[in-house]
This record gives C-alpha cells, sequence and structure tokens, in this order.
C-alpha cells in the first residue's frame, strides 16, 4: 500500500515539471531533461500497469526497460555539458578531454569485469551492471561538477537543479543497487521502499530548481581575453615559480 | 565489502562537491569581477605587500637573538609567538596571491578556444606542488618558529642541491634527475 502510494506521489511529481515547462514553453531550453522526464513518467505510468494487470511479468518489465532510462540518462549529463558550456570554448575543450578519459576508464573497467566473468548473463547480473553504467554516468556528472567549480562557470538555479537532483539520483542508485548485490534478497524489503523515497526527493529537488525558467547568468567579463593561451599559460607558470621562488628566498638564512 | 567502501565514499564525495559547488555559486554572485581587473594578472613581481626585505626580516634569527640576549625568557617566548603568527600572515597572504593567480588565468582560459588541456593539467599540477610546499611550510613554520624554519629550509636546499650536482655527475647529461630547487634564473627574476 505504501509503495502504491509512493509510486503514485512520483507520478505526480513527474508530472508537474512536465506541465509547468510546458505552460512557460521553456522546456526547448532543456529539451533532453524533459525527454528524460517523460520517458520516466512514461515507463511508470506502464510498469504500473503491468504491476496491477500482470504480476508476473513486473520484474521482466522494469528490467527490460531500465538500459533505456539509463541510455536517456546518458543524454541528460550530456545536456548539461552542451549547455553549461556553450559559453566557454576552453573550459569545453577541457571537459571533452577529461569526460572521454574518465567514460573510456570507467567503460573499460566494465568490459574487463564482464570479459573476465564466465557467466555472465545480463538477467542475473542486472543489479551489476546498471550498478556499473550508473557509476559511469556518475563518474562523468562529478568530472563536470569538478570543472565547473574550478573555471567558476556559473550555472543558473535551473541547471544546478538538474544537476543536484541528477547527481543525488545518481548516488542514491549506486549506493542502493551496492548494497542489493552484496546483501542480496535481505536487503529486498529495504530496497523496495528506499529507492522510491530517494527518487521522490529526486523529483523534489527538479521541481523546486525547475518551478520557473531561470537563465543562465552571463559570464563576467574574462581579464585579458584578448591575449591568446600561450602566453595565458606562460605568464602564470612565470607567476607561479616567482611566488614559488620568493618564499624560498625569503626563507633563506 | 571494499567496494561497498569506494562506492560509499565516491558518494560522500560527490555530496560534497555538490555543496561546495553551491557555496562556490553563492559567493561568486557576489564577488563580481572585482578579481579580474587584471592587477593580479599584471604580475611578475606583484609582490608589492611582501616585499623580500620584509620576508627575509621576519625569518631572520638576529632580531630573536638581539631580544633572547637582552630580555627575560619570557619576552623572549613572547617575541617568538609574535614572529611566528607574522611568519603565517606572510605566508597566508602569498598563498592568496597565489590562488587569486590562479582564479584569474583559470577565468581568462575558459573562454578561450585554443586551451590546452595538457598545458592546463601541468599548471594544475605545478600549483598543486606549490599548495603542498607552502603547506609543509606553514606547518614547519607553526611548530618550530621562523629562524629554525628558515634554518631547516635552507639545509634541504642545500641537501637538494648536492643531490642535483651528484645526478649530474652519476647520471649522462639528458638523464639527470630533476630536482626541484630555486636556480640562479629564478633568483634573476625574483
Amino acid at each position: 500500500m505504501a509503495s502504491t502510494v509512493i509510486w503514485l506521489m512520483a507520478i505526480v511529481l513527474e508530472v508537474v515539471p512536465l506541465v509547468r515547462a510546458a505552460k512557460a514553453k521553456f522546456t526547448r531550453h532543456y529539451k533532453l531533461f524533459y525527454s528524460y522526464l517523460g520517458f520516466i513518467l512514461l515507463r511508470d505510468l506502464w510498469l504500473l500497469g503491468v504491476y496491477f494487470r500482470w504480476p508476473k511479468f513486473y520484474t521482466y518489465a522494469y528490467w527490460s526497460s531500465e538500459p533505456v532510462g539509463v541510455l536517456v540518462g546518458c543524454g541528460l549529463v550530456w545536456e548539461v555539458y552542451k549547455v553549461a558550456l556553450a559559453r566557454y570554448p576552453g573550459t569545453a575543450r577541457m571537459a571533452r578531454n577529461a569526460l572521454a578519459f574518465l567514460f573510456i576508464f570507467a567503460s573499460t573497467r566494465i568490459f574487463v569485469k564482464a570479459w573476465n566473468r564466465p557467466t555472465w548473463i545480463p538477467h542475473r547480473t542486472g543489479y551489476e551492471i546498471e550498478c556499473d553504467l550508473r557509476i559511469v554516468q556518475l563518474a562523468l556528472l562529478a568530472g563536470l561538477a569538478v570543472l565547473f567549480v574550478c573555471y567558476a562557470i556559473r550555472l543558473g538555479r535551473n541547471l544546478k537543479g538538474i544537476i543536484y537532483g541528477y547527481g543525488l539520483f545518481l548516488v542514491t542508485s549506486v549506493v542502493n543497487l551496492t548494497l542489493r548485490y552484496d546483501l542480496g534478497d535481505s536487503f529486498q524489503r529495504s530496497w523496495a521502499y528506499l529507492q522510491p523515497f530517494c527518487y521522490l526527493l529526486v523529483l523534489l529537488v527538479w521541481g523546486v530548481a525547475l518551478w520557473s525558467y531561470a537563465p543562465i547568468p552571463e559570464p563576467a567579463s574574462e581579464p585579458r581575453l584578448e591575449a591568446d593561451y600561450e602566453s595565458l599559460v606562460a605568464a602564470a607558470k612565470r607567476k607561479l615559480s616567482s611566488a614559488r621562488s620568493h618564499v624560498l628566498k625569503a626563507m633563506r638564512p | 565489502m571494499s567496494v561497498l567502501a569506494c562506492l560509499l565514499l565516491a558518494a560522500v564525495t560527490i555530496l560534497n562537491i555538490c555543496l561546495f559547488l553551491s557555496r562556490r555559486g553563492g559567493r561568486r554572485d557576489s564577488d563580481r569581477e572585482g578579481l579580474g581587473t587584471g592587477q593580479e594578472t599584471s604580475l611578475p613581481g606583484a609582490w608589492g605587500s611582501l616585499t623580500s626585505e620584509l620576508s627575509a626580516r621576519i625569518f631572520d634569527p638576529e632580531d630573536l637573538n638581539f631580544v633572547a640576549s637582552e630580555t627575560s625568557r619570557q619576552l623572549t617566548r613572547q617575541f617568538r609567538q609574535e614572529r611566528t603568527a607574522l611568519a603565517l600572515d606572510w605566508l597566508r597572504a602569498v598563498r592568496r596571491e597565489v590562488n587569486q593567480l590562479i582564479r584569474a588565468h583559470l577565468r581568462a582560459a575558459r573562454g578561450n578556444a585554443d586551451l590546452k588541456p595538457a598545458d592546463e593539467i601541468k599548471l594544475g599540477f605545478e600549483f598543486l606542488v606549490f599548495q603542498l610546499t607552502s603547506g609543509i611550510l606553514y606547518l614547519v613554520i607553526w611548530a618550530f618558529g621562523p629562524p629554525r624554519a628558515a634554518k631547516l629550509v635552507g639545509y634541504s636546499l642545500e641537501l637538494a642541491g648536492q643531490l642535483r650536482k651528484v645526478t649530474k655527475d652519476v647520471l649522462p647529461a639528458g638523464h639527470q634527475v630533476a630536482v626541484e630547487i630555486m636556480d640562479s634564473k629564478q633568483e634573476a627574476q625574483s
């Protein structure tokens, strides 16, 4: 009963930001995010129908739709990258390299693990695969977050909300899936409540952050933007070296 | 279970990043372009407030020796404590200026389409090394006071110099072990 209530609440919380965005006509700013939200709404409605009409098939229906959800989620991470760094070509370049490295690193880990496992059966290892894919997404999102912090990228309320919400969703998913995989069926009962509860929190974050459209603030005027990159780096290195020798010189007896 | 621990650690890290992001975001909204006026980007030699004379005096043992010879032990201890606080303030000021310099660089580089990730990583590494070195210096000054810390640094530099000389003698040219030390070129710059 409680899980059904949580389920219905989730559906309502999925509908609200979609309706708000459609009414205020700002879905075009975050197309992939709203596609993701639309997808999970349809999926939830479909799973709800399956759960009540054909309960035996629910597990299959859930696990067969999960990979699509993960893929659409990748689109969301892509949108965060595209929208946040549209005005920062330098950081975008850095992000492409960092994300490619993280993606290759994390994907290789999964493939090597699957390759070394003789009994690699998608259905049986569903939790593990999803957990691995979520870790890849988490690594990508964390990499982006680190770049945003380092390069002082201004995000705006909407984008911050998308990142916080999806970050929270990924973190709780990874923790829940790991516990489910490690502890087995004994965790199933807690999993049935924990996962939807965490998901409700995510939807609340999204609902608040995307209640209305908040454009991304214009970047502050860049100092020495006219300077070429080589001279910028050279100047920074020279100054850093000067600071180091300043400290050492002062301390020389 | 170790995998689980790693994942939990990752989760906590991500949450911390999110919190940090929000804190910075709030701060950034208020700090505007103040940092990017070009004042700190027009270094070198922007250590105006931190002149060599001042910093050399802080670490010079002469004053302490004079106070120790002319006054009581209690006053000497008080003088040493004040000198330590002054030295720590000075080091904090240098770190602050370096932080501003790196922030200014990142602000300038983020919009530059020619950005080279390898150069950024190298610069980031150098910055980390500086932070680490100055962090260690901070601890040494805090623990032993400025004159002893200066002695220790001098001894370390001497040792590093000797090590470099040894590696020059032992290894063929082009394969020498790099020893981080203030060389004459850097001295000339400062």
